[in-house]
């Protein structure tokens, strides 16, 4: 070996030792700073999405604002679907009557779904957030290649509120570098992930409102979110389809027996999401 | 009968020193300004150093208590911060408890005029664990909120005096949560929100669902 090519194995030696210094360092970085921190905004009114901060990668603006408008866009498709649908009675169509604000909450990085303990879910169940998205980057283990793993975590609190074991769902994704914006965003746009938890969210909150209408097509828009879902073999789906199902039969029988209801579910036929 | 001639000494003391036979005896004859003289310098000492125990005891206390006061408002300061975490303001509600019945009313502010998400659990964990010590201190006032709904404070953080009020089995919450069971249960949607004019989405069946699982509290307690 010439002594020029020891150099240059030496000199990729050395870049190699930053580059993981460097991994180990932001990593470092990342798991130090995460917590809750208060949110303002969380106490205004109506139902609201509370977006956290992702990753600290130096492109935060950019990546928020992309993702902002992902956001959006899911949710806008969403209310469409439901208006679609052309289920709801109670005051007007199902979507208008109760829409959902974004909520950017700088600075808040969960951990852990620990975070997101009795006290804290009632909190923000009281102050009527239906999802909170929060992402966790951490390098890949040794021999997988360089790069991270980022795993998208969705808190549906009035799901976490209400039956406690279920309602965080930690969708693991791989990316090869979390600097990149676009792969950032292919890890957060979960194909229609966002649409249907928010929807399994806001239906059972509306359940315990007694909004029997809006919360059924929530319900069931729901549920076929989650059935296109269940190829991505994420094992929450299955229960949280469980208990979608049983929330939208649980609206027809709770309108039912609801003397002040007078809407269309107290109709004597089969109901069924597919209607 | 006194012996002859002891009239004149007791009346004229100096007749004894004139006499050269004459022995003093050791105590039989001391009076009350003798035992005074003796005794007088004894008692200050004594009262001086009750005095000065005293007045280090006080300048101690004082000086605890400034130090406590500074301890204090370092937790509170800590506690307010815009961005305070989640365990940071769990730790200092709790060690703030710790300070006894002096916390209470910072406590309270907290769990009142900064009921996010972060502080107002915190504070509550807080003043649940002072209620168990000092029960008489944290019931008063948070029974006041139970029974003053409104003003400036939020639903949720009277959800949170009702939570504490059955946790705590406050004496006569019994009567105060009945009342705001049937007050709930009869107002009609538009005075309650009027009650909690504070409040953006006062839930009125999670407040009665909180009232219910604090009578249930009340009853198990007794």
């Amino acid at each position: 070996m010439t002594m020029r090519a020891a150099l240059e194995v030496h000199a990729k030696n050395r870049c190699v030792q930053r580059f993981a210094a460097l991994v180990v360092g932001l990593a470092l970085c990342v798991s130090a700073d995460a917590a809750i921190v208060p949110c303002t905004g969380v106490s205004e009114k109506g139902m609201k999405l509370l977006l956290d901060e992702i990753v600290s990668s130096g492109a935060n603006e950019v990546v928020m604002l992309t993702l902002l408008q992902r956001v959006d866009a899911a949710l806008l498709q969403m209310e469409l679907e439901a208006h679609s649908k052309n289920v709801g009675s109670q005051g007007g169509p199902a979507g208008a009557a109760q829409s959902l604000r974004v909520i950017r909450c700088p600075d808040r990085r969960p951990d852990t779904p620990s975070d997101f303990d009795g006290p804290t879910v009632r909190l923000l169940n009281s102050n009527q957030v239906m999802i909170e998205i929060y992402g966790i980057t951490a390098p890949l283990p040794g021999g997988a290649g360089k790069g991270y793993q980022a795993t998208v975590v969705y808190a549906l609190i009035p799901i976490r509120h209400y039956e406690p074991p279920l309602g965080i769902v930690p969708v693991g994704v791989k990316i090869q570098n979390v600097g990149k914006v676009e792969d950032l965003l292919a890890a957060l746009d979960q194909s229609g992930r966002l649409a249907a938890y928010t929807a399994a969210a806001m239906g059972l909150s509306l359940l315990r409102d007694g909004s029997y209408d809006q919360a059924r097509s929530r319900l069931c828009l729901a549920q076929s979110r989650i059935e296109k879902l269940k190829r991505n073999n994420v094992a929450d789906d299955l229960r949280l389809l469980e208990l979608v199902k049983r929330s939208a039969e649980q609206a027809v029988q709770q309108a039912r027996a609801d003397p002040r209801y007078k809407g269309s579910l107290k109709l004597p036929i089969e109901p069924s999401c597919a209607l | 009968m006194s012996p002859p001639g002891a009239e004149e000494q007791a009346s004229n003391p100096d007749s004894r020193s004139s006499d050269p036979g004459h022995k003093p005896e050791a105590s039989a004859g001391k009076g009350f300004w003798d035992w005074a003289s003796i005794l007088m310098p004894i008692a200050v000492v004594l009262v001086g150093w009750q005095l000065s125990g005293a007045i280090e005891l006080g300048l101690k206390r004082e000086a605890h208590e400034v130090a406590q006061a500074k301890e204090m408002r370092d937790l509170i300061a800590g506690l307010l911060k815009a961005k305070v975490k989640q365990e940071d303001a769990k730790s200092a509600a709790l060690t703030l408890s710790a300070y006894g019945t002096v916390a209470v009313s910072p406590l309270l502010t907290v769990l009142t005029d900064y009921s996010d998400e972060v502080r107002l659990p915190a504070a509550e964990a807080a003043l649940r664990a002072l209620g168990r010590s000092h029960p008489d201190e944290v019931c008063k006032p948070v029974l006041h909120i139970v029974r003053n709904p409104g003003g400036a404070v939020p639903w949720t953080a009277y959800a949170s005096a009702v939570r504490l009020a059955g946790n705590i089995a406050c004496p006569r919450a019994k009567e105060a949560l009945t009342r705001v069971r049937d007050r709930l249960k009869t107002a009609d949607e538009q005075s309650l929100q009027h009650d909690f004019l504070n409040s953006a989405n006062l839930d009125i069946k999670e407040l009665q669902a909180e009232v219910e699982q604090s009578l249930q509290s009340l009853e198990r307690a007794q």
